[in-house]
């Protein structure tokens, strides 16, 4: 880990995408403080163009754009982290226990994994979140639940080549409990593609948590998302462009940085680097 | 190769079963009652009851289960609660529309993709290199829906070349813009690939001998290093081609157009049971076997492949 550190340090790419994400993550942390409340608005004051009072000017209800945006990247990185972990943890378990005890077990998890699969997966969570009430816990899990399945595919090939080694064979052949074996010796050895399959699908999380909040099927008003602002602004576009565009740059630029930091994170951990990973493929269309 | 393609083939029938269960159950979870929806307000229960029964949501579950099942073999996906129209109908309609959007944008980015992929590769390590990527990696970052927007407002708001949406048969401006956004993000991607493997190909055997008897690096690029490279590249374009054809709901949901994306998204949105689960069929089905062409293309263009294929086969 000492060295994959180093050379993310050494890595100019891994330090913008580090800079970038931390100026955006500290901004949302902030946001209480050096912004004012993103739910007040002043009817005299709507659709105001930016000024030196509103850096991103104001929306239909006269909120600060601002305010919003910055509120904004509090509700989407906290979401994209979060049901990521969530499709790491469940992937990663279920992966291991396919890869690892192979059978019918492996069989179960893998069929299911493939019908996910068959899904495009923006259908898939459309399907979801219309199904119940909308709201943050059916985003998670929902954007935890379509991830899963990729992770799990990744894990287990991880899984299977590991079982194969002698130190895993011999503490077989020892009569070690195989629960044992996987969890000293199998799991730590897959940690290297769920960290890259983390980071890259951090920002693919994102990307389909505002796709769903552009839809009217992510984050309810009143919160402040991206994606349902970027849709709020769209019926202004000619009179005022700004309702749309800094919410859209700021969710570009956020998934940007993590796409950099990804792409870093792969680099340091395998020098082959494999370009074309499924976590880099940005979102549905 | 033959062999290979029918138990991929076969293996679908199960997974598509899966599907099937998922769009099913999925449907009937979605809030809303249909035969209300239809009643109208003012509503007596005996029409609600006799709604209820024509539709046949009276039965038991797992009876309209086995009976959409049974439908779907015979190649039937229902009729459509909300325009009472037959949804293979729909789709048929509707599918068209949504290959020739697909295929507008995969020309684009194909194009524009090659191109700069080879143009950052031949640049390497210079500044025009650096900043190629970061465009393409902006373009991966960059949400579709905000690409629309901001294309929207620039060339057919502001500047007025092109109109905002909307799809008229025959009028080839409508389609400037849905495929202009959906190809700037693969293209993106493609750019991408296409440098990362033309970089692998340039450390073989033969790029070194056609360096060595002194052909430009143009050629050596050009003719040799590229038609290799291309193979990883032609995958990628058919998996996006592929999952564009299984409908681009966002795109077609901003610029109106009138595809199958849009069908699904309206068909959810208005809780309309047979309409989602043939669609969400429908769309599986393209997209998996988009995805196994996909697979058997890419045996097709490198013989190494098949020849594995053939000795695991064999073994």
């Amino acid at each position: 880990m000492n060295r994959v550190g180093r050379r993310l340090r050494a890595d100019p790419v891994a330090r913008i995408g580090t800079v970038v994400l931390l100026a955006l993550v500290l901004a949302a942390a902030l946001a209480g403080w050096i912004a004012p409340d993103p739910l007040a608005g002043s009817l005299d004051e709507r659709l105001a163009a930016p000024s030196w009072h509103h850096p991103f000017g104001t929306d239909h209800q006269g909120r600060d754009v601002l305010s919003r945006t910055l509120y904004g990247a509090r509700l989407s990185l906290g979401i994209g982290l979060t049901a990521r972990l969530v499709s790491v943890l469940v992937g990663g378990i279920l992966g291991l226990f396919a890869g690892f005890r192979g059978g019918l077990a492996d069989s179960v998890i893998m069929r299911t994994a493939d019908v996910f699969f068959a899904f495009p997966s923006l259908l898939l969570l459309i399907g979801i979140t219309a199904a119940f009430e909308p709201g943050i816990t059916l985003l998670l899990v929902a954007l935890g639940i379509v991830g899963w399945a990729e992770v799990a595919r990744l894990v287990r090939s991880e899984a299977m080549r590991v079982r194969e080694s002698e130190y895993v064979q011999a503490a077989l052949a020892l009569g070690v409990p195989w629960p044992r074996i996987l969890w000293r010796h199998v799991a730590p050895n897959c940690l290297n593609p769920l960290l890259v399959s983390f980071t890259m699908g951090v920002a693919t999380t994102i990307l389909a948590e505002s796709s769903l909040s552009f839809l009217g099927l992510g984050a309810q008003p009143p919160a402040a998302s991206w994606g349902a602002m970027v849709s709020a602004g769209k019926d202004y576009l000619t009179s005022a462009p700004w309702v749309s565009v800094f919410p859209g740059l700021m969710l570009a630029l956020s998934v940007l940085s993590l796409n950099l930091l990804g792409d870093a994170v792969r680099d340091a951990l395998d020098p082959r680097t494999v370009i074309g990973n499924p976590g880099e493929r940005g979102e549905d269309a | 190769m033959i062999g290979y393609a029918t138990r991929r083939l076969l293996l679908l029938a199960p997974v598509l079963l899966g599907v099937a269960a998922v769009a099913f159950v999925l449907s009937y979870l979605l809030p809303g009652d249909p035969a209300r929806a239809l009643a109208g307000e003012r509503y007596r229960e005996e029409d609600l009851a006799r709604i209820r029964h024509e539709l046949k949501l009276d039965r038991p579950l797992p009876v309209q289960f086995g009976s959409f099942v049974g439908r779907l073999v015979r190649g039937d996906l229902g009729t459509s609660f909300a325009t009472g129209r037959p949804v293979a109908q729909e789709l048929a309609e509707r599918f068209p529309r949504t290959l020739l959007l697909a295929t507008a944008s995969m020309g684009l980015a194909t194009f524009l993709g090659i191109a700069l992929g080879v143009a950052a590769l031949i640049a390497r390590g210079r500044f025009a290199d650096r900043l190629s990527m970061l465009l393409a990696l902006g373009g991966i970052s960059t949400p579709v829906f905000v690409s629309a927007i901001l294309l929207l407002w620039l060339f057919a708001l502001r500047l007025r070349w092109v109109p905002p949406s909307g799809y008229v048969d025959l009028d080839p401006r409508t389609l400037i813009l849905p495929a202009v956004t959906l190809g700037v993000r693969s293209a993106a991607v493609i750019a991408r690939m296409t440098r990362a493997s033309l970089l692998d190909v340039l450390g073989a055997d033969y790029v070194r001998t056609s360096r060595a008897k002194g052909l430009r690096e143009g050629a050596v690029v050009g003719r040799h290093a590229l038609r290799n490279a291309l193979v990883p590249v032609i995958t990628l374009i058919g998996l996006d081609f592929g999952s564009y054809l299984s409908g681009s709901v966002l795109t077609e949901s901003i610029f109106a157009w009138p595809g199958v994306g849009q069908y699904a998204l309206q068909a959810i949105l208005r809780r309309d049971f047979p309409a989602i689960q043939g669609t969400v069929l429908f769309l599986s089905v393209v997209f998996v076997l988009a995805n196994l062409a996909v697979d058997l293309a890419y045996g097709w263009l490198d013989p190494r492949i098949r020849h594995r294929l053939a000795a695991r086969r064999s073994a």
